[in-house]
This record gives structure tokens, C-alpha cells and sequence, in this order.
């Protein structure tokens, strides 16, 4: 833990100053008037909050992507080390490719895996 | 003066051009001069060059983008009538009245620059809706989607293609919105960046020209049509190409081919491909007309903006921007929206 300390104290440092950075110009600065705050429109007029829910459409590939990247994350030391644990390193791979298949699963449920 | 305000006010003048009644795309031959940078937003501008007339819905619409220029910015007034009724947003404008509004523009960032003042605002610092004081924390609502939290409305929700229910968002969008015609106004509904509703308004723009040089013929018109539509592409170096080629006032024929064929080389038509396909003709056929810069070309039949605006449902909020500006007049006597 001393060993660390240092860097640690450099983290706190950095994160204090980033924060002092964001926070106090805006507690020194009058927010802008209202009409200044509206969204641009071009002259336009919205009628409800931006804050809303849309579908992200990039979420299926996203989702294929964590699933077979931490796969290969994981495999790669298992690998090395495979020989030296023996049958506690298969279980355990055992497990985290159980749990990992239910991903894939849900992306096969989604039609993530299917070409259009 | 600071190396800072030096340094900004000889940098390019970030210009946001609003273009109004009889002004036609004049403007649009504006970004050829390199000491302007045009912006697609009044935030990021220091000055704000309204062209033309602005009357009724048009001035309403012109107060809402000055209140949104950064407070220290400037505004000027292009126009051949000073005497003609004016919004309250150039109550206290620069006027100019020449042909070339550059040298103007460039002394109002200069003064912007070297000396801020705060502009003053024309519309009243309140909020869309009454809210403070109202709900548990004082916001204006109660749970998710009650009252007008912080002034505004909730999004509400709506089944959209994918079978999912999802926020729509009800908004009015320009006249002054990069991509459309001079006094065109979209009410659109959106999903995500997907239009779903959409109804063009062409807002009344009064008659005759209000600017010397508003009117152009043959590939002089064509060409500001295509600077617009090539910076809407995101183009802007090919833009101030064909900008700069209007400007100078289009009599080269092979300089004018020159542009046609950089234009085919740059990826714009093929972006513009069976996009806005109205009447079994998409947005690049009528870009191919354009370039042609025959004005015996454009004699399709003008289209009626509900058709157009049906058109829209489905597309992508870029797409529905390019089949637009694909419909846009070259010269703009009438709303650009009634009569394409």
C-alpha cells in the first residue's frame, strides 16, 4: 500500500485540479438567459426536453463485440497457465464460458449474428 | 489589448449568415472571401449577418437566433431598404447597403473583439413554461414525465419501426437552419436522428428583391445553389470553390465544367443516391441537373411541399436535409417550399 501511495496522491492531485477546473468558472459565471439556453433550431422553437430515449442502433454489433473480445481477453493467460493449475483452471474457464455463452445467446436471440 | 483578442481578431470572422426576404442565396456567395468563416450556428459566430427583410414570423424567428449570438457579438443588416419595417433584433444593427457586405462584417468582429460589450437581448429572460416552485424539488413536475420539469415538457413515447417504444420529439426547425431554402420552416417529429412527421411551411418573404444582385441567372444561380449543397455535404473547400466561381460571376464555361466534374469526383452524388426518391426521381438526378448549369434543365414541374414533406417520414434528419435542399429554387421570389 506505501508503495503506492504516491501515485495515488498524484491521482488525488490531478482529479482535484480537474475538478476545481470544472466547477468553479461555472460557480463564478451567471447562468445565460433563458432564450440563450434553448437548443439551436435555426430560429425554431422546441416543444419538449432533448433529454429523451432513442434506440442506439449500433447496440447488437456493440454487444458481439464485448462478447467475443472478453473471451479472447480471458483465454490468453488461461492459457499460460493452464498447464500449471490443471483442473481448477478448466473449471474455471468452464464457468466464465458458461456465463459468457448466455451473452452470445441473447445476441443470437436478437439477430445480432444474422447478415442483412 | 491581450495577444488573445490580436490573435482573434485577425483570425477568419465567424459569420452566421441569416438569409431573409428578396435576398435570394446572394449570401451564399459570401464564403469565397477567406476572411470569412461561415457557421452553421449563431453560438459559434461573432457576428450576426442578417440579409434582407424580415417581417412577421420571419423577425419573430430572426429575434429567437440574435438572443442566441454570444452575448459580446455584433449584428449587422444587409439590406437596399433601411427604411423597411425591422424587428427588434436590428433595432440596433449596423445597416449597409452596398453590394459587398465583407468589409462591413469584418469591422463589427473587430469591434466585437477588441471591445466587448454586452449586446442587448430582445426577447424576455423567462422560461417556456412557469416551473420553479412547483413539484417536490421545485422543478415543475412530479415522477418521470408529469408538469414541465425546469420549464420544458417531457418527451412523450411512441411505437417507431423497430417495435420499440421510444421518445418523440416535436420541434420547429428554422427558417435560418444550414440546408434550407430561404424561408422554409420544417415542424418535424423525430426519433432518435429519424424524421417521422414532417411538414414544410414557407414562410412569407414579401415581394421583389431587397438586395442588389439577389437575382442571378443561369450558372451563376445554379452555382450558389451548389456551394450550399456541397457545405452542406460537408465539402467547404469545394464549396468556396463554386462560391468564388459565382462570385466572380460565372462567364467561364470550363471553369464552371472544371467544378461539375470535381463535384462528380468528390462522393456527393453518390451520397445523394436514392435519397429523397420523389416522383421516381432521388436527389441525385436533380443534383445532375444542377450541374449541367442549363437553366433550360430545371423545367421540371414544381412539386407541392406536402409531397415533400411525405417524403421526409423515414429518412435520416441528414437525408431529409439533402432532399430539401435538392427541391431549393434558385431564385427565391416566392417561399422556396411552394414553389421548388
Amino acid at each position: 500500500m506505501r508503495a503506492l501511495a504516491p501515485a495515488l496522491a498524484a491521482f488525488a492531485g490531478v482529479f482535484a485540479v480537474a475538478l476545481a477546473a470544472t466547477v468553479w468558472p461555472g460557480a463564478k459565471a451567471p447562468l445565460p438567459p433563458w432564450p440563450a439556453r434553448a437548443p439551436w433550431l435555426g430560429g425554431g422553437t422546441p416543444e419538449t426536453h432533448a433529454w429523451s430515449r432513442f434506440h442506439a442502433r449500433y447496440y447488437p454489433l456493440t454487444l458481439v463485440f464485448v462478447a467475443f473480445e472478453m473471451e479472447m481477453m480471458f483465454m490468453y493467460p488461461w492459457a499460460v497457465v493452464y498447464v500449471r493449475e490443471g483442473v481448477t483452471a478448466l473449471a474455471d474457464m468452464g464457468v466464465f464460458l458458461a456465463l459468457l455463452s448466455l451473452g452470445v445467446l441473447y445476441a443470437w436471440r436478437e439477430r445480432a449474428l444474422r447478415w442483412q | 489589448m491581450t495577444v488573445l483578442r490580436r490573435l482573434a481578431q485577425d483570425a477568419p470572422a465567424p459569420v452566421f449568415v441569416a438569409r431573409g426576404g428578396g435576398a435570394g442565396l446572394l449570401p451564399v456567395e459570401l464564403q469565397a472571401d477567406p476572411r470569412l468563416r461561415m457557421v452553421g450556428s449563431a453560438r459559434h459566430a461573432t457576428v450576426l449577418l442578417a440579409a434582407g427583410r424580415f417581417a412577421g414570423a420571419m423577425g419573430d424567428a430572426l429575434d429567437r437566433v440574435h438572443d442566441q449570438l454570444p452575448s459580446t457579438g455584433a449584428v449587422v443588416w444587409w439590406t437596399a431598404d433601411p427604411d423597411a419595417a425591422r424587428p427588434p433584433s436590428l433595432a440596433e444593427a449596423t445597416v449597409f447597403g452596398g453590394p459587398d457586405p465583407v468589409e462591413a462584417v469584418l469591422a463589427a468582429h473587430r469591434r466585437a473583439v477588441s471591445q466587448p460589450g454586452a449586446r442587448r437581448a430582445v426577447l424576455a429572460d423567462e422560461p417556456p413554461h412557469p416551473f420553479e416552485g412547483r413539484g417536490d424539488h421545485g422543478q415543475g413536475g412530479e415522477g418521470m414525465m408529469g408538469g414541465v420539469p425546469f420549464g420544458r415538457a417531457m418527451a412523450m413515447t411512441a411505437d417507431d419501426r423497430d417495435g420499440l417504444a421510444l421518445d418523440q420529439l416535436p420541434l420547429q426547425l428554422g427558417p435560418f437552419l444550414l440546408g434550407l431554402p430561404n424561408g422554409v420552416r420544417v415542424s418535424a417529429v423525430l426519433q432518435g436522428g429519424v424524421v417521422q412527421e414532417a411538414e414544410l411551411e414557407g414562410l412569407d418573404l414579401g415581394e421583389g428583391r431587397a438586395l442588389a444582385g439577389a437575382d442571378a441567372t443561369g450558372a451563376r444561380a445554379d452555382l450558389r445553389w451548389l456551394a450550399e449543397a456541397l457545405r452542406l455535404g460537408g465539402l467547404d473547400a469545394l464549396a468556396r470553390r463554386a462560391a468564388r466561381l459565382a462570385r466572380a460571376g460565372a462567364t467561364d464555361a470550363a471553369a464552371c465544367a472544371r467544378v461539375a466534374k470535381l463535384v462528380r469526383r468528390s462522393g456527393l452524388p453518390a451520397a445523394w443516391s436514392k435519397v429523397g426518391v420523389v416522383e421516381g426521381e432521388d436527389a441525385r438526378s436533380r443534383l445532375e441537373r444542377r450541374l449541367r448549369f442549363d437553366p433550360r434543365a430545371g423545367g421540371r414541374r414544381p412539386l407541392p411541399a406536402d409531397r415533400i414533406g411525405r417524403a421526409l417520414a423515414g429518412q435520416d434528419w441528414s437525408d431529409a436535409l439533402v432532399t430539401i435542399w435538392s427541391f431549393a429554387s434558385v431564385g427565391e421570389r416566392a417561399p422556396a417550399a411552394a414553389a421548388p
